[in-house]
């Protein structure tokens, strides 16, 4: 083959905003803010990671987190209301982000449905439940409306990934060790058959109910929200850093759950709490690193701003961040040839099947190809090619060849590539051709 | 203290014993650095100084010979513990490749045969055989030609079966981060990392322990990377007291130490000793009968490093023979709202 193009287009290691990846949007740092306070009130230095960055002490966002109550989404049994949730997506799409969603059974100040409250009166002894699962029925209600919720939003494009609620405040998982299984598995059926394109990621909440889960479908991520916890409720005794997390992402046989679904970190208390504790934040970023880390919510709290040098070179790692390192092609014979070389060079993969696309175009014509690959199998630290023979009728002539990674949808365009060239369209150029 | 506090939530009293991990860089800890050495048939064969890679060269013609002359060259370096593996020059152009790779691999067994990645057709061999020990990533002109042949020889996954030596032509400080990206056991002509980092980080058990009794005990190892350990290695454990050791049975089968974290949990028979403290030890052990340096303080002579002080008595505990029917030690999770915590 004699190629037209090669080129070994210029890698950028600057902060990258996609999509599903990164710390979680934090609307209230966003625009015109006056005074910026960390999570304790007191006014801090404001800060950008980047000039043209639109938050403040915070990195900017390509996810944001759309929660909503149960007794909010069903206030009558078997009637839904989806306008709560509906608001957050067009928020996320308002603010360029897709959405991790949980829709949580009760919370410590949420009740249940009123519906269901009427009927079961009685709030159980353990801390963290509003109703117990094993005695009521709960868990057939509740699975009940985890199905309609996944028959509406299942596959929804503003939609990155969905929590698992099985029991518990905010649908944590508090208490699932004692849930007897029948009932854990109607919540999870619901979850698990309802949910066949929208990823999903579970609680690491306790063997059984993590078992439960794998056995139906190994490709679910999962969800831990005490991240940066070093000691903060038991000293060196105990903390989710150096004892829950490590021991129980292998325990609970998740250690390659991230291969298929998300792993989500949620903080333990703020940032700023870790930073005035002397915790260590480099052990911290290490360690969710090596669980292979696709978003982080800082509950929209400042970062120290001491830490800024640490968290950017975190937000860069965190997720998929996808190199084009060479690209070649050629027309010949009615036939556009083409080889990439990729890497992904975050620590998560891509859970979304996003397409490759590629373009020629001369200001007269032009012709897009969506290309087959799926980028969902680019592991982290993996060299992928991708070889196509396309057809190309285009009329004899210069073309330029562009090439791009389409979320198909307008409101977030295409991704941001780990390369320097990107043009207003998203594409990224790569040379002439000629047909 | 609440129902569902830390200590209620304990069937036994626990310890937690974190020996002290080091973070800077340690001589000995994984094979980060080697060097090339070329042997020809029936050339001199040098004595090597460092971890090395042998380089055979194979000249055209000759090909009756070449059963006899590999095998003096294995007699030779067989033994070596330097020797890391051998990798083959000049096969790909000769008809008899497949057979010469063929008689390589069995002449230097156990060493490993290190295939180029770039070799697509060596490698798919020697993998369907079951004789590629080791992949090879020579970075000549570009780093991406070497990119391209793990992508175009679906090789990109083999470090979790085989180490990865990595070679560059350049000192370029640029490239070390392919080394980390191959998941790189060892690097020639360039500063990077690679090789393994391991460290025991936790042990969980009773606090007080029965001599001849169960002891529920668990284990967290972490290993830093960029890569695996290959070698399968088991946990050592022993008691030491006054200059005398006592070793622990373990029944954990010894394993590949990967990049996520490794846990071992096991209720462990403990050995009949008298009563008193005593100093728990553990060391990481090849099939070889090497102890691995680990990213631990307080190595000794013979590699076992110090844990924590153990109290054993002769009260009985049968329950804890079978006590995980019914009890998850690494259940417990804080049941409160976190408060700020300073």
């Amino acid at each position: 083959m004699r190629w037209q193009i090669i080129t070994e287009p210029v890698i950028s290691h600057a902060i990258l905003t996609n999509p599903g990846i990164g710390f979680i949007a934090a609307p209230n740092l966003m625009g015109d803010v006056e005074t910026v306070r960390d999570n304790r009130g007191k006014p801090v230095e404001k800060y950008k990671f980047v000039p043209e960055q639109k938050t403040w002490n915070h990195p900017d966002s390509g996810v944001s987190y759309a929660g909503a109550s149960w007794n909010a989404l069903e206030p009558e049994e078997g009637k839904y209301d989806w306008s709560v949730l509906d608001t957050k997506l067009e928020r996320a799409k308002a603010l360029g982000c897709n959405a991790v969603v949980r829709c949580s059974p009760y919370s410590l100040t949420e009740d249940i449905p009123a519906w269901l409250r009427a009927r079961n009166p009685d709030v159980p002894e353990f801390p963290f439940w509003q109703i117990d699962p094993n005695a009521t029925e709960f868990a057939a209600c509740w699975a009940r409306f985890v199905r309609a919720f996944a028959a509406r939003y299942d596959g929804h494009p503003f939609i990155s990934s969905v929590d698992m609620a099985l029991c518990g405040a905010w649908g944590e998982g508090a208490g699932s060790e004692f849930v007897d299984e029948e009932k854990l598995d109607l919540i999870i059926r619901a979850y698990i058959e309802g949910f066949s394109r929208t990823p999903l990621q579970c609680l690491l909440h306790d063997p059984v109910s993590v078992a439960a889960i794998r056995k139906y479908r190994r490709n679910v991520g999962f969800r831990v929200d005490c991240l940066g916890d070093m000691g903060g409720f038991h000293g060196e005794k105990w903390s989710h850093m150096l004892d829950y997390y490590p021991m129980n992402i292998e325990n609970f046989d998740m250690h390659d759950a991230w291969e298929k679904g998300p792993v989500i970190f949620e903080a333990c208390w703020h940032m700023n709490d870790w930073y005035l504790s002397g915790w260590d934040i480099d052990y911290i970023i290490e360690e969710s690193l090596k669980w292979h880390i696709s978003s982080y919510n800082s509950k929209q709290t400042t970062v120290p701003e001491a830490w800024k040098d640490a968290v950017a070179a975190w937000v860069k790692k965190m997720g998929y961040r996808f190199e084009l390192r060479r690209a070649k092609a050629a027309v010949e014979d009615g036939s556009l040839a083409l080889q990439l070389l990729w890497c992904n060079v975050g620590a998560a993969p891509c859970y979304n099947r996003w397409p490759i696309v590629l373009r020629l175009s001369n200001g007269k014509h032009e012709k897009i190809w969506r290309l087959e690959d799926d980028i969902r199998a680019f592991l982290p630290d993996e060299d992928h090619l991708t070889l196509a023979q396309l057809p190309c009728d285009l009329p004899k002539g210069e073309y330029t060849l562009s090439v791009g990674v389409d979320t198909c949808i307008p409101e977030i365009g295409k991704l941001n590539l780990a390369i320097e060239g990107r043009a207003a369209d998203g594409f990224y150029p790569l040379g002439s051709l000629t047909v | 203290m609440g129902k569902y506090s830390l200590e209620s939530f304990e069937r036994y009293p626990m310890l937690r014993c974190r020996p002290k991990e080091i973070r800077e860089d340690i001589p000995g800890a994984g094979r980060r650095t080697f060097e090339t050495v070329r042997v020809h048939l029936n050339g001199d064969m040098p004595t090597l100084r460092m971890n090395t890679l042998l380089e055979v060269i194979i000249p055209h013609g000759q090909m009756e010979l070449m059963e006899s002359s590999l095998a003096k060259i294995a007699a030779r370096y067989g033994n070596d513990p330097l020797v890391l593996g051998v990798v083959l020059d000049s096969g790909a152009c000769l008809p008899e490749r497949r057979w010469l790779w063929e008689i390589a691999a069995r002449a230097f067994a156990p060493k490993r045969l290190f295939v180029p990645v770039t070799d697509g057709e060596q490698l798919g061999f020697a993998l369907g055989r079951g004789f590629a020990g080791g992949l090879l990533a020579d970075v000549k002109d570009h780093p991406y030609d070497v990119c391209e042949a793990f992508a175009q020889h679906h090789a990109q996954r083999l470090y979790r079966q085989m180490p990865v030596l990595v070679r560059f032509a350049c000192a370029d400080g640029k490239l070390a981060r392919y080394a980390q990206q191959w998941h790189a056991s060892a690097v020639e002509g360039l500063d990077a990392a690679a090789g393994w980092r391991i460290a025991l980080r936790r042990i969980t058990c009773p606090k007080a322990i029965s001599s001849g009794g169960y002891a529920p005990m668990r284990f967290w190892l972490t290993n830093r990377g960029p890569a695996f350990c290959h070698e399968k290695v088991h946990l050592a454990l022993r008691l030491a007291k006054d200059g005398h050791y006592t070793p622990i049975s373990v029944h954990a089968a010894p394993a590949v130490i990967t990049l996520a974290d490794s846990v071992h949990n096991e209720i462990i028979r403990m050995p009949a000793v008298e009563p008193g403290e005593y100093a728990l030890e553990f060391a990481l052990i090849t099939d070889r009968g090497e102890a691995l340096v680990l990213a631990n303080e307080g190595r000794m002579a013979d590699g076992y490093y110090p844990a924590c002080r153990l109290s054993i008595d002769s009260m009985p505990r049968p329950e804890y023979e079978t006590i995980w029917a019914d009890f998850f030690p690494d259940g417990y999770y804080p049941l409160e709202d976190p408060k700020e915590p300073v």
